[in-house]
């Protein structure tokens, strides 16, 4: 069974904004892959936090999974995005409590919940920011207990592992939206996804395995442009461009670039309705531009609204995009074809 | 072993009496030089499967284009047949990626861009004049190394090669006048074995790819 390792939120309260994934896509023309943001004092704020992440996990256990080793599976997720040596983001454990994720105290904290009415979610991401300065107060990540879980070092059939899910999740705490860099076929239960390279893929391998444990460039990238070291901008360079059909602007188109040199693939989206879309953290050299619909997994797992534009041929942009270092390729016009 | 040392001096006096000189100690010509195309690197774009497995999404095969340039050397013999060299040329060439086996089906396409390069070498060039004919075609044999600088489409980024060359040819001297400041003007044609690594090629493998020439020259 396919299940969405996703976001779902409570609703917005008092004089802090709690943040949707998918607004954020929706609004950025900023370089982006999919970063998430919000609207706070009445312009757009990148979600970015201005310091250490400070976190505490849930002190309760689950069948099969202690709260100990629980925040041992978590923490090292936590230190798989704090490798990134091309980011500066920092994570610190405080400790265990008994708050449970969701509490609006000010404190992120991680842990299990149940969740029944959720049975297609396995773990969300909420935020509490302050919506006149932008600050991000706290943000919660809730593992559903609806699920089977393991810390199993190789994994445990039939069994999500914990550190590959906190992995995806962390990573939208960071501030990431979905990536579309996987291929997904339709089964009778729904989605199921094949193949993927990038964690923050919004669809979940299925229960048992672990291969989904590493960041790919696409992670990396995004990460590196959110939270950049002074090496990033000179070492890395970015493309940007246009995606269209029959002259317009195409919205929600899925961009990968991929690196024949290296293998890399990074992807975006085209973000408004100009078709305009853009991507740091490449590598620098030639790079090949693919374009094609958001058509392997829920569009609303990365947009709100019903505009994307899905009717249109996959293709390829037919020039090398040279990516110079520290710099920005020529910018592009991609067309595609009506299908 | 007397006998033999005397025979083996001899013979090699005959070779060096028979032998035409090569008039002037500079030389300097300009011409042409073509490369052939070379295989640049093969990858595959592939995502990660649940266990672990590559699921392939497209493949591609690159190659360096065909290229042209022209060329400008500097000689100065060292020896009575061995030369010094130092070359100069600027060429363009195509990069091409070919794409095909797409996960979605998009039919296979190339995708490509003009590279443009500059050249340094030194090279030595041994001059076979027990091989002349007659005394104005002199062959010779030819090696050498140097660096490529290699400008991408757009003037986005520039990358170095490194090369090395062995190879061969024939200096054919149109006339000679061995008491003016131009001593001869002639023609030289050569063919070189290339091998080169680094650049824009798409891998780290050593490439190898034929190159001839054709150049004009002046000795003085």
């Amino acid at each position: 069974m396919s299940v969405l390792a996703s976001s779902r939120f409570p609703r917005a309260m008092g004089v802090v904004l709690l943040v949707l994934i998918g607004l954020a896509a929706h609004a950025s023309s900023a370089l982006a892959y999919l970063k998430l943001g919000f609207e706070a004092g009445g312009d757009f704020v990148l979600l970015r936090w201005k310091a250490p992440v400070r976190y505490s996990v849930t002190d309760q256990d689950i069948p099969g999974v202690s709260a100990s080793e629980f925040q041992a599976a978590v923490n090292r997720a936590f230190d798989t995005w704090q490798a990134v040596p091309t980011a500066t983001i920092e994570y610190e454990f405080t400790g265990f409590t008994s708050a449970l994720p969701g509490d609006e105290d000010g404190r992120s904290t991680l842990g299990f919940r149940a969740a029944p009415d959720l049975d297609r979610v396995l773990a969300a991401t909420s935020f509490l920011v302050d919506a006149v300065t932008g600050e991000v107060l706290e943000s919660d990540v809730f593992f559903n207990t609806v699920f089977d879980w393991s810390v199993a070092a190789d994994g445990e059939a039939a069994r999500y592992d914990v550190e590959t899910i906190a992995l995806h999740e962390i990573g939208h705490l960071s501030g990431l939206g979905h990536s579309a860099l996987g291929e997904t076929e339709l089964s009778l239960v729904g989605r199921r996804v094949t193949a993927a390279e990038s964690v923050m893929f919004p669809i979940a391998f299925r229960p048992g395995g672990v291969s989904n444990r590493s960041l790919r460039p696409d992670d990396i990238a995004g990460l590196s442009d959110i939270y950049p070291d002074s090496t990033f901008k000179e070492e890395t360079g970015s493309v940007s461009g246009r995606v269209l059909k029959s002259g317009q602007g195409v919205y929600g188109a899925h961009v990968v670039a991929f690196s024949p040199r290296t293998g890399a693939l990074v992807g975006t989206f085209s973000l408004n309705d100009l078709g305009r879309f853009a991507m740091a953290g490449l590598e620098p050299g030639p790079y090949i531009l693919r374009v094609e619909p958001l058509d392997d997994a829920d569009v609303e797992s990365f947009f709100e609204g019903d505009d994307v534009d899905v009717d249109f041929r996959a293709g390829y942009y037919d020039r090398f995009v040279v990516v110079p270092r520290g710099g920005n390729a020529r910018t592009v016009d991609v067309t595609v074809m009506a299908k | 072993m007397k006998t033999l040392c005397l025979v083996l001096a001899l013979g090699s006096s005959t070779v060096v009496f028979a032998q035409p000189p090569v008039p002037g100690r500079l030389e300097a010509s300009v011409g042409g030089r073509w490369s052939g195309r070379e295989l640049v690197g093969s990858r595959d774009a592939t995502l990660t499967q649940p266990d672990d497995g590559r699921f392939p999404f497209f493949s591609t095969t690159s190659e360096e284009g065909q290229a042209v340039a022209v060329e400008g050397r500097l000689g100065a013999r060292l020896t009575g047949a061995l030369q010094l060299e130092v070359a100069v040329s600027y060429g363009r060439f195509d990069l091409r990626s070919r794409i095909t086996a797409d996960a979605e089906e998009i039919p296979d396409v190339t995708v490509s861009e003009t590279i443009t390069q500059l050249t340094v070498d030194v090279g030595f060039v041994e001059y076979l004049r027990g091989l002349a004919v007659g005394r104005r075609v002199v062959p010779f044999v030819s090696l050498g190394g140097g660096l490529a600088r290699q400008l991408h489409e757009g003037r986005t980024l520039v990358e170095t090669a490194g090369f090395g060359y062995v190879g061969g040819g024939m200096a054919l001297l149109m006339f000679t006048r061995p008491e003016a400041g131009l001593k001869a003007v002639g023609l030289r044609v050569e063919a070189r074995g290339r091998f080169r690594q680094g650049g824009v090629a798409l891998d780290d493998d050593v490439h190898l790819s034929p190159e001839a020439g054709a150049s004009i020259i002046l000795r003085f």
